[in-house]
């Protein structure tokens, strides 16, 4: 009991301690000071008063959906004596992955830099400038001339990184035994199975109703969908970031879903500057739990002196071939580009990080694979057998659709199905799990091929699928 | 609560195993660790802290100082301790891990010596061990805090009183 109560301290403090440097706080420091002029605020009571005039002001509330936010986060606390490269990545060989990985795209991007003899970061001449001014609000329609520019790396190239991660304390033999894996993923990290998978998706059970399923036309709306609608409306009203996580794991209305996400990511209501991704610093922050850290660079002719060392980018996030895949999908929901932008940061910051980073965590891209490859050869051996056989390793062909959440591959109501889920339960382990259930609902098609072209061919259009059938009937009511 | 490193002597790791060791395939699953303390008077046994190894369950013995003088016993003050929830799988291979003396089944009154035996029974890892062991006596006490009435009942001023911020400190 001890351990808990000094664990949960340790929680307490470290979350204090990240508000601290919050535009709440100071807003919470200035309220409670001009609170003071009211009549109800009584100097005997008043910490009582001052309190009690939080919750009836709904600055509590505010309070509240900040502690959720971090607590949704930030990792749990660990052990004081553990360093701050253990948190970030708690495996030293798979921290050592992610360097090499990070060493290899480094010189992809200074190499393409050297030999179109273009700096990385140089100061916009005066004539420049000029014009980018006279140009600012049409920036999206004016395009630099990218020909000559190559994606820094493709999801493929770090697919192949993924299969090579290796255990050094780990039996690789050479010959197959119990202790091989048979997919492409060789590590033995811990993921869900299907009844653990139940448990945690509890909400997208066959009693309980879905949208994108009990919304559709034949369903009568006073079955589920008004009532939905309705709990959706307080949720809203109410301001409460736990209950709008809690609620969206059945869906959202897609006339609420925008200030939905806006309140369980926690994104503030104040208009904020807009900044171009990749010169946000502000999420250089993210990198103390992702296991990437951000690329360093120096001024010319200071190599290696601390205090001339820049991020660069400045974010720290180099973007990969279809990254800008990670926003589009957030442009039908946000017209307004401040708030489309925050939204898209703390997606990024919460979420989609770690499908292009090499980390133990269960939703790291690593975990996304692995968990992919059991469902497939637990639930459909003779599926994963055959195109083994033929040599279609199933990760080859889902790996893209993990990689980009999806995005591009579905149809956009579908997919924001899909996302509203990633918000609900706060993980990506979803995506591993439709995949598999892509593979499962288009088995009796892919038996049948005999080559990976021709399995590539078979999954090459998911635009007409529906992601909540498909998962409810592969987790609920597929005999196991 | 303060506490104050005792140095040790960690003595190299021995497995135990039935029949030869040069010709049986398998590989160890248990091996014991002896931690002994040449030059520190009989103690009282605060925290134990490492950083874990591909260890999955960890049970420690100790040897404790007695006043007659019958010769000191072993006694077992934990037992299978689980610090990987799944021996074939990575979680928990390398965490960083405190035990305390609330922790042990027997009174950590008087150490003498202790006996950390290591078990990992799968056989998919190479080598498992514990590193970078700690041993923790208690320290002196800290100087006692009490906090002024007036923090948490405010007298009526002209001004209101400034609160101080308490952080919880960890257990």
């Amino acid at each position: 009991m001890l351990q808990e109560e000094s664990d949960l301290a340790l929680i307490i403090a470290q979350i204090v301690q990240k508000l601290k440097g919050s535009t709440l706080y100071a807003q919470l420091e200035r309220q409670a000071w001009a609170s003071l002029q009211r009549p109800e605020i009584k100097l005997e009571s008043l910490k009582e008063d001052i309190k009690e005039f939080f919750k009836i002001s709904g600055w509590e509330k505010k309070l509240q959906n900040a502690v959720y936010s971090e607590l949704n986060v930030f990792p749990l606390p660990s052990h004081p004596a553990a360093p701050p490269e253990h948190l970030k990545e708690p495996l030293v060989y798979m921290r050592k992955a992610q360097g090499s990985w990070e060493k290899r795209i480094l010189k992809s991007l200074n190499s393409m830099c050297t030999e179109l003899s273009i700096p990385l970061a140089r100061k916009r001449p005066v004539g420049e400038q000029k014009e980018l001014l006279n140009k600012w609000n049409e920036m999206g329609t004016d395009e630099p001339d990218l020909s000559l520019f190559r994606p820094v790396y493709a999801p493929k190239d770090f697919l192949e990184v993924l299969i090579n991660l290796r255990n050094p304390n780990y039996e690789n033999g050479d010959s197959h035994s119990f202790r091989t894996h048979l997919g492409l993923i060789q590590v033995p990290l811990k993921v869900k199975d299907i009844p653990e998978l139940k448990e945690f998706f509890v909400e997208l059970g066959l009693t309980a109703g879905q949208l994108g399923i009990d919304d559709s036309t034949q369903v009568p709306p006073e079955l589920f969908e008004n009532e939905h609608v309705r709990i959706g409306q307080k949720v809203l009203s109410e301001q409460d970031s736990a209950a709008a996580q809690q609620y969206i794991r059945q869906g959202s209305p897609t006339a609420l879903r925008a200030e939905l996400w806006a309140l369980i990511l926690n994104t503030s209501s104040q208009p904020e500057v807009l900044l171009c991704f990749s010169r946000d610093t502000s999420v250089l922050g993210h990198f103390a739990y992702n296991s990437a850290s951000p690329p360093k660079s120096y001024i010319r002719g200071k190599l290696g002196l601390e205090e001339y060392a820049v991020f660069y980018p400045p974010n720290g996030v180099i973007p990969f071939h279809g990254f800008s895949m990670y926003v589009a999908p957030l442009c039908f929901l946000y017209h307004e580009p401040s708030k489309l932008y925050q939204i898209f940061r703390e997606m990024y910051v919460r979420f989609f990080f770690r499908l292009h980073s090499i980390s133990s965590h269960p939703s790291g891209i690593v975990s996304l694979c692995l968990l992919f490859e059991t469902l497939l050869q637990t639930y459909l051996p003779q599926l994963f057998y055959h195109l083994r056989e033929i040599g279609a390793q199933p990760l080859r062909i889902s790996f893209k659709w993990m990689v980009r959440a999806f995005s591009g591959y579905l149809a956009t109501d579908q997919l924001l199905l899909l996302w509203d889920r990633i918000l609900g339960y706060n993980s990506l382990e979803i995506l591993a799990v439709l995949a598999a259930a892509v593979f499962a609902f288009r088995a009796v098609n892919l038996m049948e091929v005999t080559s990976l072209a021709a399995a590539e061919a078979v999954l090459a259009d998911l635009s007409t699928l529906k992601v909540m059938p498909l998962l409810q009937i592969f987790l609920f009511a597929t005999v196991t | 609560m303060s506490r104050v490193s005792v140095p040790c002597h960690v003595k190299g790791t021995v497995a135990l195993q039935v029949g030869d060791v040069r010709t049986s395939q398998g590989r160890p699953g248990v091996l014991v660790i002896d931690v002994t303390f040449p030059s520190v008077a009989p103690f009282e046994l605060q925290e134990i802290m490492f950083k874990n190894y591909y260890t999955a369950f960890l049970t420690i013995r100790v040897r404790q100082h007695t006043s007659t003088h019958t010769p000191a016993k072993w006694v077992t003050c934990l037992r299978d301790y689980c610090l990987m929830p799944d021996p074939h799988s990575e979680e928990g291979a390398q965490e960083y891990v405190s035990l305390f003396k609330h922790q042990m089944l027997c009174d950590m009154g008087k150490v003498l010596e202790l006996r950390l035996i290591l078990r990992q029974p799968s056989p998919l890892w190479l080598s498992f061990t514990v590193e970078e062991l700690q041993i923790y006596q208690q320290g002196p006490k800290s100087p006692s805090m009490t906090f002024p009435k007036w923090l948490s009942h405010p007298v009526p001023c002209e001004q209101p009183a400034p609160l101080l911020e308490v952080s919880p400190h960890p257990g």
